[in-house]
C-alpha cells in the first residue's frame, strides 16, 4: 500500500510504501537530515513535526528526548517514524543537516617549495631533412634524466600538439616527481600550476586551492562530509561498507562529490580551469582513506583492526575520482596503523614534530582522540573513542563548532556564554561543553564523580538548554577515553608528564580550548601553559605541506612506518586506568 | 536477633560504600558467629547489591562505583566460599553463565562489568575473556551445562558476530539448551529480537534483572 507525504509549507508531496521509515523516503527525495547517529534513534537531531496523520506514541528514548528538549508533543524521530498512513510534516531547520562553513585554521612553519608536479616549457625547433630527430628524443635531450616513464595518453597529445606548419612549436610539459612525463599543455602555461590540499575528516571536509608556484592559498571551502548519513562515527561507516558492497561504493560516492563540489566551486570562483589542477593530496583517518579510494575496510572491521594499505604512490587523478586534471596525481597521504592515518601522519609533518628535539605529545581531537608520544627518536601512537562526545554528537544539546554553538562558558556574578558567530545559542559544541562542566565542578552543581547535584538533576545553561546526567557522563568517557591514552603512552614508554618537552594539541578546538578547564577535567594532564600549543587543523597544514614540498612526502612516509602502534583496549591495565579516569580531577 | 540485622545492614552498607575491608571483616564475623550463611548472602549482602543498582538507575552511581561495590561483593563472598564448600553446603546459584566478548572484538569493559554484576547477584559466571571465537561459546556452554550465553559487542561490525552464534546454534539443534542474552553500545532491543536472542540487556544492572527473570531460578529473590 502506498502513503503520500506532504511537506509543509511548500507542499512537496512523495509516495512511499507502507512500513517504511521517514528518514528513508526523505533522504531518498534528497531531504538531507542529520541522521549523525546513523538512524539509531539515540541523538535526537532528525524531530520532524507530524502536522497531520498518525502519532504512534513514542519509544521510551524519543520520549525522553521531547521531554528533555521541550519539543513539542507531535514531533518525532524520522529515523523512528513508520509511514502507516498519509501525512503532513513540517520539517524544522534544525533536523537538516547543516550547510555553513566550519572553523579552519591551519599551522604555518616554513618549508622549502618544492612540489611533486613541475612544469617545463620547451621550444621544440623543426629537425630537419638531414637529422629528421624524434620529438620525443629532442624532449629528452632537455632533462639530465634521460629515462622518464611517459604515458600514452601524453604522447599521443605531444603529436598533436606539435605544429608542422611552424619554425617552432611552444609546449610546456608536466612532469610528476621527477619521474614521470604526465602531460604536454600548448604554449607557455608554466605560470599556471595549482594543488589541492584536502583535510578528509570524519566530520568535516576541508579544502585548499594552493598555487604550486608560490606555495600560497588561494582559497579555502570547508563543509561536512556527505557520508554523515550513514552514521556520524567511523565505525558506523565501516560497518555499512563492511555489511554491504553497495554501501562501500555510496560512502566512495558521498564523499567524493562532496569533494568534487568544494574542488569546483574553489576553480570557478577563482578564474582557474580544473585542467591547470594537477595534483590533489587527501589526509584522512585510515578509515576515511579507505572509503575514499572505495577498497574494502572489512580488515579495519574486526580484530586485529589493520589496513590494507600505509603508503601508496601517487595515483592517477582519473583513478582517484577527484574532478583536476585527469592526467594528473592524486596522492593520499600515509596511513600509520590500525585506525591512525593519514591524517595524524600529515599532523605530524605540519609541525613537524621528528625534528624537534626532545619529548612531545600530540594529542588530535577529531572524531576520534589520536595520540601519538615522541620520547627521543622513538614515536608509538594510539587511538582512544573519544569524539563524538567533543563533536557534539553523543550529548543531547550538543553541536559541532557552527555559528550558534556555545563554545566558551565563564562564571562571572552568573554564567555567561559565548557562541559562535555571536548567534543566539542553538547547542553546545566540545570546547562550551568543556568550559560548562568546570564551573559545575567549581559551583558545587556536580560532584568529581560526575553526578549531578541540583536537586532538578539538570545543568542549566540557557533557557532553553541543559545538560543532563547522560551528557555528563558521556564527556566523562570522553576525557577519560584521551587521559587513559596518554597516561598508557607514557607508560609504555616508561615516562611521566614532567618528563614531556611540549603538548600539541590539534583538532578544530583550535585556540578556544581552555587549558585551565581542560585540566581541571583531566582531559589534558597539569602542565607548563607556556609549553601547550594549539596547531589547530594539523591534518590540513599537513596535506599542504606535502603538496608542496617532495622533501616532505618522503619524511612523511618513513615517519609513518616507524611509529609503533598501541593497541588500548588489548592492555590489562586499560579498563582499571580507564575506570580511575573517569573522575573529573587534575593529574600529572 | 536484633545484632543479626544490624550485621546484615553493615555487610549492605561495606558493599554500597565500596569498602572492600569491611565486606570481608563482616563475613568473617558471620563465618566466626556460625551464622546461616545462605541468610548472609541473601539478607546482608546481596540487598546491599540492590542498591547499587538503584544508585546506578538513578544517576547517581557511575562505572567506578559499580566496579568497586562489585569486587566487594567478590572478596565477601571468597571469605565464605570455603565454608560453604567444607560444609557440603549447597551452592547459593541462580545459574550458570558463559559470557565473553564476541569473535572480533577486543573491547571489554562493559562486559568485565556485567560479568561482576552477575556474579554479585549470585550466579555462576565463567567469563572466557574478549574476541571469543563462536565455537568457544558453545563448547564451553555445552561443558558447563550453563543456562546462559551471554555475548558482548562494542563495535556494529562485530555485533553482526552475534547474529553468527545464534545461527549455529541453531544448526546444531542447540538454540533451546541455552538463552543467549546479547548486550554493547551498538546492540538494541530491536537487534536482539532481529536476531533471535532472548533477551538484550542495555547495561549490567538490566542484564543482571534479565537473567533473574529467564533464569532457572526465576522467581527466586
Amino acid at each position: 500500500m502506498s502513503c503520500f507525504l506532504k511537506i509543509l509549507p511548500e507542499g512537496r508531496v512523495l509516495k512511499a510504501g507502507s512500513g517504511r521509515f521517514l528518514s528513508d523516503v526523505l533522504e531518498e527525495a534528497g531531504i538531507r537530515l542529520g541522521l549523525y547517529c546513523g538512524r539509531r534513534g539515540l541523538c535526537g537531531k532528525c524531530f520532524v513535526e507530524i502536522v497531520r496523520g498518525p502519532l504512534p506514541s513514542p519509544n521510551d528514548e524519543e520520549r525522553s528526548l521531547l521531554a528533555r528538549r521541550r519539543v513539542p508533543k507531535n514531533f518525532r524521530l524520522a529515523c523512528r517514524y513508520r509511514i502507516e498512513g498519509d501525512i503532513s510534516l513540517r520539517i524544522p531547520a534544525e533536523s537538516l543537516l547543516p550547510q555553513m562553513p566550519v572553523l579552519s585554521r591551519g599551522v604555518r612553519r616554513s618549508l622549502s617549495l618544492d612540489p611533486a608536479i613541475k612544469k617545463i616549457s620547451l621550444s621544440l625547433v623543426k629537425p630537419d631533412l638531414a637529422s629528421p630527430e624524434a620529438l620525443l628524443d629532442s624532449i629528452w635531450g632537455r632533462f639530465s634524466k634521460a629515462t622518464l616513464h611517459i604515458s600514452m595518453e601524453s604522447l599521443r597529445r605531444l603529436a598533436r600538439l606539435y605544429k608542422r606548419e611552424s619554425p617552432d612549436t611552444v609546449l610546456t610539459a608536466v612532469i610528476h616527481a621527477d619521474r614521470e612525463l604526465i602531460d604536454f599543455e600548448p604554449g607557455d602555461t608554466t605560470g599556471r600550476n595549482y594543488g589541492i590540499a584536502v583535510d578528509l575528516g570524519t566530520t568535516t571536509i576541508v579544502v585548499e586551492l594552493i598555487d604550486l608556484n608560490t606555495g600560497k592559498t588561494v582559497d579555502t571551502a570547508a563543509g561536512l562530509n556527505g557520508q554523515a548519513k550513514y552514521g556520524a562515527d567511523v565505525v558506523s561507516r565501516i560497518t555499512a561498507a563492511y555489511t554491504d558492497p553497495q554501501k562501500l561504493k555510496d560512502l566512495r560516492t558521498a564523499v567524493v562529490d562532496g569533494l568534487n563540489e568544494m574542488i569546483g566551486s574553489l576553480v570557478r570562483k577563482n578564474h582557474i580551469p580544473s585542467s591547470a589542477v594537477y595534483e590533489a593530496v587527501v589526509a584522512g583517518n585510515a578509515a576515511m582513506n579507505h572509503l575514499f579510494l572505495g577498497i574494502s575496510i572489512a580488515t579495519l572491521a574486526v580484530s586485529p583492526y589493520h589496513a590494507v594499505f600505509s603508503v601508496i604512490p601517487a595515483m592517477p587523478a582519473a583513478e582517484s575520482g577527484l574532478a583536476i586534471n585527469p592526467l594528473g596525481r592524486a596522492y593520499i597521504a600515509p596511513n600509520i596503523k590500525s585506525f591512525v592515518g593519514g591524517d595524524i601522519a600529515a599532523g605530524l609533518t605540519a609541525i613537524d614534530l621528528e625534528h624537534r628535539t626532545g619529548n612531545f605529545l600530540f594529542i588530535d581531537l577529531g572524531t576520534n582522540g589520536e595520540i601519538v608520544l615522541k620520547k627521543g627518536a622513538r614515536f608509538t601512537t594510539t587511538s582512544t573513542a573519544a569524539g563524538p562526545a567533543f563533536e557534539g554528537m553523543t550529548t543531547s544539546c550538543g553541536m559541532l563548532a557552527l555559528p550558534g554553538a556555545i563554545f566558551k562558558a565563564e562564571y562571572k556574578d552568573r554564567l555567561t556564554v559565548e557562541t559562535i558567530a555571536g548567534q543566539p545559542a542553538r547547542g553546545v559544541c566540545g570546547t562550551g561543553l568543556i568550559d560548562l562542566i568546570a564551573v559545575s565542578l567549581d559551583k558545587g552543581k556536580l560532584s568529581s564523580k560526575g553526578h549531578i547535584l541540583v536537586s532538578s538533576k539538570r545543568i542549566a545553561v540557557t533557557k532553553n538548554l541543559s545538560l543532563s546526567q547522560k551528557d555528563i557522563r558521556e564527556v566523562q568517557l570522553a576525557a577519560a577515553a584521551v587521559k587513559t591514552g596518554i597516561r598508557m603512552l607514557l607508560a609504555a614508554n616508561k615516562m611521566a608528564v614532567n618528563d614531556l618537552d611540549g603538548i600539541y594539541v590539534a583538532g578544530a578546538f583550535g585556540n578556544y580550548l581552555n587549558i585551565p578547564n581542560s585540566v581541571k577535567l583531566g582531559l589534558l594532564p597539569r602542565f607548563d601553559r607556556q609549553k601547550i600549543f594549539f596547531v589547530g587543523n594539523s591534518s590540513l597544514a599537513g596535506a599542504k605541506a606535502l603538496l608542496l614540498s617532495r622533501t616532505e612526502r618522503a619524511r612523511c612516509e618513513k615517519i609513518a612506518k616507524k611509529i609503533r602502534h598501541l593497541s588500548l583496549a588489548k592492555d590489562v591495565e586499560f579498563q582499571k586506568m580507564f575506570v580511575e579516569a573517569l573522575e573529573f580531577k587534575p593529574w600529572n | 536477633m536484633e545484632s543479626q540485622n544490624r550485621l546484615f545492614s553493615r555487610m549492605a552498607e561495606a558493599i554500597v560504600i565500596g569498602n572492600k575491608k569491611a565486606a570481608e571483616t563482616l563475613a568473617g564475623q558471620a563465618l566466626a558467629e556460625k551464622l546461616d550463611l545462605h541468610e548472609v548472602i541473601e539478607k546482608g549482602y546481596i540487598p546491599g547489591i540492590q542498591k547499587v543498582g538503584e544508585l546506578w538507575e538513578k544517576g547517581e552511581y557511575f562505572l567506578p562505583e559499580l566496579i568497586t561495590s562489585a569486587e566487594c561483593m567478590k572478596a565477601a563472598m571468597a571469605v565464605l566460599k570455603p565454608a560453604m564448600e567444607s560444609s557440603h553446603m549447597e551452592r547459593f546459584s541462580r545459574g550458570k553463565i558463559v559470557i565473553g566478548t564476541i569473535e572480533g572484538d577486543i573491547h571489554d569493559i562493559g562486559k568485565n562489568l556485567v560479568a561482576s554484576m552477575l556474579a554479585a547477584n549470585g550466579f555462576d559466571v565463567m567469563d572466557l575473556g574478549a574476541d571469543v571465537k563462536l565455537e568457544r561459546f558453545i563448547d564451553k556452554a555445552q561443558e558447563v551445562r550453563a543456562d546462559f550465553i551471554c555475548l558482548s559487542a562494542l563495535l556494529t561490525t562485530t555485533m553482526l558476530n552475534q547474529r553468527r552464534l545464534i545461527e549455529m546454534l541453531g544448526g546444531r539443534g542447540l538454540r533451546e539448551r541455552f538463552k543467549v542474552l546479547v548486550g554493547g553500545a551498538p546492540v538494541s532491543r530491536k537487534w536482539a529480537a532481529d536476531i533471535g536472542a532472548d533477551g538484550y540487556g542495555e547495561n549490567a544492572l538490566a542484564a543482571v534483572r534479565l537473567a533473574k527473570e529467564l533464569g532457572p531460578k526465576g522467581g527466586r529473590p
